[in-house]
């Protein structure tokens, strides 16, 4: 048996599909001609005006003979309008990152339905191809997979999807194109962290007897393996038992914390686009280092300075959906000096790792700055304390 | 699941495959073969079919492929014109079209099968202008294009790479489908066909009749079908309207000649509807003495006067054999095929002298040839092939293979006419749809025109060249002072048409197979009588349209052979095409949420269960990778028939991923997997 597109839809770390939702009514249902279409319908119109104007039987013959699969192709559309209802999941994803996203088709129609192609333009991956479901009968659905990808970062409020089908004679083509209110957020693309950073981060959210018991630690719970931990906490026996991975959970042992500072800001003076080529980036090592930290079993504070300053402790999955959310919309504000009420709320953690997104680097003497990555895509940081 | 998709690629793409090759062949069988012989088809094909092969099993460059391909089809048209001989201008440009048609059809790739049927609809024109497709040639075109359009339809989907596919139809289903779409494509061509009959055009009236119609002037217009008019630069014969034309009076002191044949024209083009003539150069006469050709010095000479009484018409009428005009002043004429006229209605009472020899009289036993010609007068009717052996029964007689000669030969041809047709003012009727069939094959009816065209198709079917000459026959004796000579009137009625055979040494000599005895009556249809409503026959196309007269659908069924086949198909088709089962009432996540999650309960009990029998499925691990590797652990106890679980999961997957509803027979499945290993 081949591998379950379930299973690779299961696997795949930077796709989560959301309930789905069913689709409001189409928005547009459009018959073209193809280009096929086109040509016969040209050759038409010269063979039954050379019938109409010589009165010639063979020209008749054509005309009649061109006439009649054009006439049936537009009948059987016309008979077999597809009525089709959708469900759609939300989608959380990575920008590039290709996933596999299942749509549920029905049949609502009369009719069976054939040769159905199904794309979502936007997302749509041209070397995989559209989803293709050759055969549908009325009143069933089947759930009909594509490979996707959504190339830029940021949240839209609607999926759309575009059917066609040229059956059966492919002069007429019918084209759907709905849009369902579902959301798909598309997070930044992960970036790697530089070696310093990532070497640092190591050091202060992993400690040498993890998922031992000792005396400083015991164990509290059992939860969810989260993919990326540290595969030594894994409860071996329960998770085989369970059939699925569960992990150890200690307490006793005090959390890592780690701050992260998103400097949206832009240097004094600098035009809007300033730093745009850059933004990505940074944005793609603040995710990165949110995950990072977060499978750690870490804490992190994170901030981001735009036109206000946002703080949250990111230590449960929703609040980290909420960052996430936020890094997928961010863009460079204009330069603003900070509070001292923000500077307070900043200089918090005990190590602290800068981004400046924004292209702005604050040097402010307060602010207790572990690590502050610099602009530019530099891999390495100024390291300080 | 790839396999799947190769399988329904293939026969998508074989249907295809075949089907446009079935549209090729009906297209090259409408091509007539006495213009395309099938060697010369093969010539123009072959080649292009072996570069397809050439290029599919070596490397050539494209430059190298294109000379290689040049020079085959290049000696094998020499091989063909050794070997068959010249083919004829039209059908040499006909033969165009096949080396890229198949090339098309040979290679089939991308968008070769709608280029190969777009070229095969050409071929089939060019066969039905040529020739005559018949009804099944056209049904078997039509179908064969609807197939491949379906086909090719269906397989674009599939030749094109998708991440999903859905569940493929039957095969039965397709073909079912198939079977209505031909049907109605059918019906509709049928449809359309006889609709586009009845919208009016510029050049024909609607409702047209093949065998009379009111003229535009409201004059009766006879002949063989529309096409065949005694109309030459102006002039028309059967719109003469008057009881005397012209008047003979003999000038050299012999007797009335009573087989006096007046001709004005000639005709040389074959037509199954009719005859027409090649473009004539007309020249002005050299001035009052016209001499055309050296008298021969076997045949006596006569000389007549020729006085146009009221020439309405600019046609000088001469007598077959005239080798001298006097008086032609102001004539203009052919005299290679003594066609005479004047350039504008002459005056009352105009008068010629003629000079000429009967060659008619020549005995059919004597030693003649046909004179060699050109091809022209051999050619046949375009689509004559369908209809050749209906010709062919008047030169396959016993009398007509002992003919030594043409003149013999044209008697024989004419005895075996005068046995089996009769002569009839009305014209044929019959089933065919040109007047001439139906003289051979219908009623078996018909005039001289029928007479003589029935005669020359079948001469030029034997080899011998010859044209169909028209003009007065007979005349009648004028009622003159006693005194003064006599004299030979001719009218309108006198038209006639005869057929005139050119003899070697001797010239153009008049043969009239029309039946002596009907010679001798008025000749022509009177038009007059022609236009009152018909009393015997009603014309086939006017009383038999579909829409003039609905009725006759049943009333006479054999005429709607067309009609009753397409909705036969129809019918199947329509039987084929009918929804199977009820539909599910609401379908909006009926098929889909529901069952599926049946379905994954029973399947997430079915893992657990093997979890606790120490086999469960590791995270990452795919349903079919787990069931790999339990059927290859798990001891007997645990999984006494592997088979169970294999059907459990594959109906789980029919229903989670195939679109199949999770019915009683997949749920019995699963939870007999269950229950093997919870043991009894």
């Amino acid at each position: 048996m081949s591998p379950s597109p379930v299973d690779q839809e299961r696997n795949d770390p930077a796709s989560t599909p959301t309930a789905p939702v069913r689709t409001e009514r189409p928005i547009r249902r459009s018959l073209e001609l193809t280009p096929r279409g086109r040509i016969a319908l040209i050759l038409l119109h010269l063979t039954a005006g050379a019938a109409l104007l010589t009165g010639d039987d063979n020209a008749r013959l054509a005309a009649a003979m061109i006439a009649s699969p054009l006439l049936i192709d537009l009948l059987v559309k016309l008979v077999r309008v597809p009525r089709l209802h959708f469900e759609v999941p939300e989608r959380r994803t990575h920008a590039r990152a290709s996933f596999l996203e299942s749509v549920q088709i029905a049949n609502a129609g009369h009719a069976t339905l054939r040769d159905l192609t199904l794309r979502e333009p936007k997302l749509t991956v041209h070397t995989a191809g559209p989803g293709h479901v050759p055969h549908l009968p009325a009143g069933r659905g089947l759930a009909c997979r594509m490979v996707l990808r959504s190339k830029s970062r940021g949240i839209a409020m609607q999926r759309s999807l575009r059917v066609e089908t040229g059956w059966p004679l492919g002069f007429l083509r019918w084209t759907i194109q709905l849009t369902i209110p579902r959301r798909i957020v598309t997070e930044p693309a992960r970036a790697e962290l530089p070696a310093d950073l990532a070497r640092a981060l190591a050091e202060a959210t992993t400690r040498p007897d993890a998922g031992r018991l000792g005396e400083e630690q015991e164990f509290h719970s059992l939860r969810e393996y989260r993919y990326g931990e540290d595969a030594r906490s894994v409860h071996a026996r329960r998770s085989a038992s369970l059939g699925t991975l569960v992990r150890r959970v200690l307490r006793g042992l005090p959390e890592p914390d780690v701050s992260l500072v998103l400097d949206l800001r832009r240097p004094p003076g600098m035009p809007n686009n300033y730093g745009a080529r850059d933004l990505d980036l940074h944005l793609g090592r603040a995710a990165r280092l949110l995950d990072v930290t977060l499978a750690r079993g870490a804490t992190l504070h994170c901030a981001i300075i735009d036109d206000t300053l946002w703080t949250a402790s990111l230590d449960t999955p929703r609040t980290a959906r909420a960052a996430l959310d936020r890094l997928a919309v961010a863009r460079t504000v204009e330069h603003r000096p900070l509070t001292d009420a923000e500077i307070e709320r900043l200089s918090s953690a005990s190590l602290t790792v800068w981004i400046p997104g924004g292209g702005h680097v604050e040097h402010h003497p307060d602010l207790q700055t572990g690590i502050r990555l610099i602009q530019q895509g530099e891999p390495t940081g100024e390291v300080a304390s | 699941m790839r396999d799947l998709d190769q399988a329904d690629r293939n026969g998508a793409s074989r249907t295809r495959t075949f089907a446009v090759l079935a549209a090729v062949g009906c297209a090259l069988a409408t091509l007539p073969s006495e213009q395309f012989p099938p060697a010369w088809l093969a010539v123009f094909s072959v080649p292009a079919v072996v570069m397809t092969r050439v290029l599919r099993w070596t490397r050539l460059r494209q430059i190298d492929a294109a000379a290689l391909g040049l020079l085959l089809q290049v000696v094998a048209i020499v091989v063909g014109y050794r070997l068959v001989g010249p083919l004829d201008q039209l059908a040499a440009l006909g033969c165009t079209l096949l080396p890229p048609l198949a090339w098309m059809a040979a290679r089939d790739e991308d968008l070769d099968a709608l280029r190969a049927l777009f070229l095969s609809f050409c071929v089939f024109l060019i066969g039905t202008i040529l020739g005559e497709a018949s009804s099944w040639l056209v049904v078997g075109f039509l179908t064969a294009n609807v197939v491949a359009l379906q086909a090719d339809s269906s397989s674009s989907g599939y030749e094109e790479r998708a991440a999903f596919r859905g569940p493929r139809p039957t095969h039965w289903s397709n073909w079912r489908a198939r079977i209505g779409l031909v049907g109605a494509s059918l019906l509709v061509c049928l449809l359309l066909f006889q609709l586009l009959q009845a919208v009016p055009s510029p050049t024909r009236e609607p409702w047209h009749s093949h065998g009379s119609e009111s003229g535009a002037h409201g004059r009766a217009r006879v002949g063989l079908d529309d096409d065949f008019e005694l109309d030459e630069t102006g002039g028309r014969l059967l719109d003469l309207r008057a009881d005397e034309l012209l008047r003979v009076r003999p000038t050299d002191g012999r007797a009335l000649p009573r087989d006096l044949y007046l001709r004005h024209a000639q005709f040389d083009v074959p037509n199954l509807g009719g005859w027409s003539f090649r473009p004539r150069a007309l020249v002005d006469a050299p001035g009052r003495t016209w001499r055309l050709r050296r008298a021969h010095d076997d045949f006596i000479d006569r000389e007549l006067q020729i006085l146009l009484v009221e020439p309405r018409e600019v046609f000088a009428y001469v007598p077959a054999g005239t080798f001298e005009i006097d008086g032609a002043n102001g004539m203009v004429g052919d005299p290679a095929n003594s066609v005479f006229r004047y350039p504008s209605t002459p005056p009352d009472q105009t008068t010629y002298r003629i000079r000429y020899q009967n060659l008619h009289h020549l005995e059919p036993e004597s030693a003649v040839e046909a004179m060699s010609t050109g091809p022209g007068l051999l050619s046949l009717p375009a689509g004559f092939s369908r209809w050749s052996p209906l010709f062919r029964t008047l030169i396959d007689t016993p009398t007509a293979r002992r003919a030594g000669n043409p003149l013999q030969l044209a008697q024989a041809i004419a005895d075996t006419l005068a046995e089996r047709c009769r002569y009839d003012l009305r014209g044929p009727q019959g089933p065919h749809p040109h007047a001439i069939l139906n003289f051979l094959d219908g009623d078996h009816l018909g005039f001289c025109m029928h007479f003589a065209s029935a005669t020359a198709i079948a001469l030029r079917m034997a080899g011998v060249p010859c044209r169909i000459g028209v003009g007065l026959y007979g005349g009648e004796e004028a009622e003159e002072a006693e005194d003064a000579p006599q004299v030979l009137k001719f009218g309108s009625h006198h038209a006639h048409a005869w057929v005139e055979i050119p003899l070697r040494d001797v010239g153009w000599v008049v043969f009239d197979p029309t039946p002596p005895a009907a010679r001798s009556s008025r000749l022509w249809p009177d038009p007059d009588q022609l236009a009152e409503p018909p009393e015997r026959v009603t014309l086939r196309d006017e009383s038999d349209s579909l829409f003039s007269n609905p009725l006759a659908v049943f009333s006479n069924p054999g005429r709607f052979t067309w009609l009753w086949l397409g909705v036969a198909v129809l019918a199947v088709g329509a039987l084929g095409l009918r929804r199977r089962g009820p539909t599910v009432g609401d379908p909006r996540g009926a098929a889909l949420r529901g069952e599926s999650k049946n379905a994954h309960r029973l399947l997430l009990r079915l893992l657990e269960h093997f979890a606790r029998a120490g086999h469960p499925r590791q995270p990452h691990e795919s349903l079919e990778r787990w069931f790999e590797r339990t059927t290859r652990t798990a001891s007997a106890e645990v999984l006494p028939d592997p088979r169970s679980l294999r059907d459990a999961l594959l109906a789980y997957q029919e229903v989670r991923f195939g679109g199949q509803p999770f019915d009683a027979a997949r749920r019995r499945l699963m939870e007999h997997a269950i229950l093997a290993i919870d043991g009894p």
